[in-house]
């Protein structure tokens, strides 16, 4: 042992000797101290854990009166409670839905599969596993039609045995929204292209005509592109021609195109409003502005039902007149994390990508 | 032989209402009888103010008390107990920034009075402790676990959550700051 070892130790044990001896005069106190330290710290983990148990009791107890469930109400309008039916599990993030074939088909793009519910029960009559991500789901041609990004893939459902054949748009890129009708499936495809698939040949080819394509909708006897460049667009049936001047609109880099009874309803993601126009004349035919800004639309015999979110969150749906886009009703307060909606007469349907979920509304919420 | 002073704290926790009610409390209770002293040593080291280090050990104390379930080598506590007295220690030292306040401290001369009062001891034990406290907290947490709780490096490495060879460069260093802080100091008793 060193000089310096010695000296430390020597003195390192006389000051704490001195602490030492200046603490046994406190000692008593210090235990008085410490006891009721352990004490309280005991009491404290008592009354939380009571607290906590108390919260999970009234927690499970709002679960098992539905307090919890997702539902609707109204704002600034007679709140209408009986509307919403509860909470159809389908699987991990619902990205679309689509009616066809007697059915409902929920594209889960979470969990690599199309749900098929039998509408008029409400009930999921069969898990459809497609693998990878399908984002986009439409019916045409007696088929049901999955676009899956995950697998780069165009899927066709039969609807009578329910499997799944496929078509791989890999060499194009990743699909992003399809639209069957004209003899064909239309899809645009991630990196800004439009692809025509041969609804029998499954034959693909790239639309060279449209360079920036936004949505495609192929209904009501016509295509028509949504470009970000062009505006609308209407193509021939084949996909090599375009049929009439491009008709001029305002896009925000992305939107949806849909094919009423002789009109086109135009929306961008992240505008606060949507569009009608008059694809005979070109002529803009309505603006309607929503609560918030647009997420989906769909198009039913009672009219055009809008969701939107406002700033705060909040999400809205709302009924507007076919003809004039005006707003038939005070708009609607939706819970939950509404990303698409349908119809099958008489109910709409709406994803709710967070809840892993479908919901179903009846359309009398009308007037 | 019954330990006296195990019997003083049962009192003790009865008078306060405190029952021994399980073994948690029993184990507790023997933890601050076995411990208590040789811990406040160790943070009185550290901090440099002998108040303080009791209320860290106080605090160690409790949270091991909370924390019980989770150790797993009961016959290891007292490692338990010293790193959580270090790791107390330096996020007093880090969450305050009473670091310079604590080197600043001045030992109080009531304290740096051994029990057998000698000038020549007294102004060693004082030179030296003023050298100690001059050292970073992490160098003084290695003298403190090294010359008063002889603890081999391995174990110091365990209490600081650092390798064995951090622990040998930081009490080589610290050796080396000491040896230049009390050269003289060490040349006399060479010397002498």
């Amino acid at each position: 042992m060193s000089d310096l070892d010695r000296l430390l130790e020597e003195s390192l044990r006389a000051m704490t000797d001195t602490a030492r001896s200046a603490r046994s005069v406190e000692r008593t106190r210090a235990q008085a101290e410490f006891a009721r330290r352990l004490r309280r710290r005991r009491i404290t983990y008592s009354v939380g854990a009571s607290l906590l148990a108390g919260i999970a009791a009234t927690v499970a107890i709002l679960f098992a009166v539905g307090a919890f469930d997702i539902g609707i109400d109204h704002h600034a309008a007679p709140v209408r409670p009986a509307t919403l039916r509860g909470l159809i599990h389908t699987g991990s993030e619902p990205m679309d839905l689509a009616p066809g074939n007697h059915s409902l088909w929920v594209a889960n793009s979470g969990s690599g599969t199309v749900s098929r519910i039998d509408p008029s029960t409400g009930v999921v009559i069969q898990q459809i596993d497609v693998a990878g991500s399908p984002t986009d789901v439409e019916a045409g041609s007696g088929y049901q039609w999955v676009a899956n990004s995950g697998l780069s893939q165009i899927q066709q459902i039969d609807p009578k045995t329910n499997q799944v054949a496929s078509i791989s748009v890999g060499s194009h890129g990743k699909p992003l929204s399809i639209s069957v009708g004209q003899g064909a499936v239309w899809v645009v495809i991630q990196d800004r292209k439009l692809v025509r698939i041969g609804v029998h040949s499954h034959r693909t080819s790239t639309v060279s005509l449209v360079r920036h394509p936004l949505d495609v909708a192929a209904r009501e006897g016509a295509v028509w592109v949504l470009d970000a460049k062009k505006g609308l667009v209407r193509l021939n049936d084949a996909g090599d021609q375009i049929v009439s001047d491009p008709i001029s609109v305002q896009t925000r880099g992305s939107g949806d195109v849909y094919t009423g009874p002789g009109v086109l309803w135009i929306a961008s993601r992240g505008s606060n409003s949507i569009e009608q126009i008059d694809p005979a004349t070109s002529g803009l035919v309505s603006t309607t502005d929503l609560d918030g800004d647009y997420i989906d639309m769909a198009i039913t015999p009672t009219g055009v039902w809008t969701l939107s979110r406002a700033g705060d969150g909040v999400a809205y749906l709302t009924h507007l007149d076919a003809k004039t886009g005006a707003q038939i009703e005070a708009a609607t307060k939706l819970e939950g994390d509404p990303v698409q909606i349908t119809n099958t007469n008489p109910d709409l349907w709406i994803a709710l990508r967070a809840d892993g979920g479908v919901v179903r509304i009846p359309q009398t919420v009308g007037p | 032989m019954i330990d006296a002073r195990a019997i003083q704290m049962e009192d003790f926790l009865g008078e306060v209402g405190l029952r021994v009610r399980s073994n948690r409390d029993e184990e507790i209770a023997a933890l601050f009888e076995a411990h208590y002293d040789g811990l406040c040593d160790l943070a009185y080291v550290i901090m440099g103010d002998r108040h303080l280090g009791e209320e860290i050990v106080m605090e160690a104390l409790l949270k091991t008390y909370t924390g019980w379930g989770r150790i797993r080598d009961r016959a290891r506590t007292d490692a338990y107990l010293r790193r959580a007295v270090v790791n107390l220690c330096r996020s007093k030292i880090r969450r305050k920034g009473i670091e310079s306040r604590v080197n600043a401290l001045s030992h109080r001369a009531d304290e740096l009075k051994p029990p057998s009062w000698d000038p020549e001891v007294h102004e060693t034990t004082r030179l030296v402790w003023s050298a100690v406290k001059d050292l970073p907290p992490r160098q003084r947490a290695c003298i403190g676990m090294f010359y008063l709780h002889g603890l081999p490096e391995s174990e110091i490495a365990q209490a600081l959550d650092c390798s064995v060879s951090t622990v040998r460069s930081q009490l080589s260093r610290a050796r080396a700051k000491l040896k230049v802080a009390l050269g003289d100091k060490l040349g006399r008793t060479e010397a002498g």
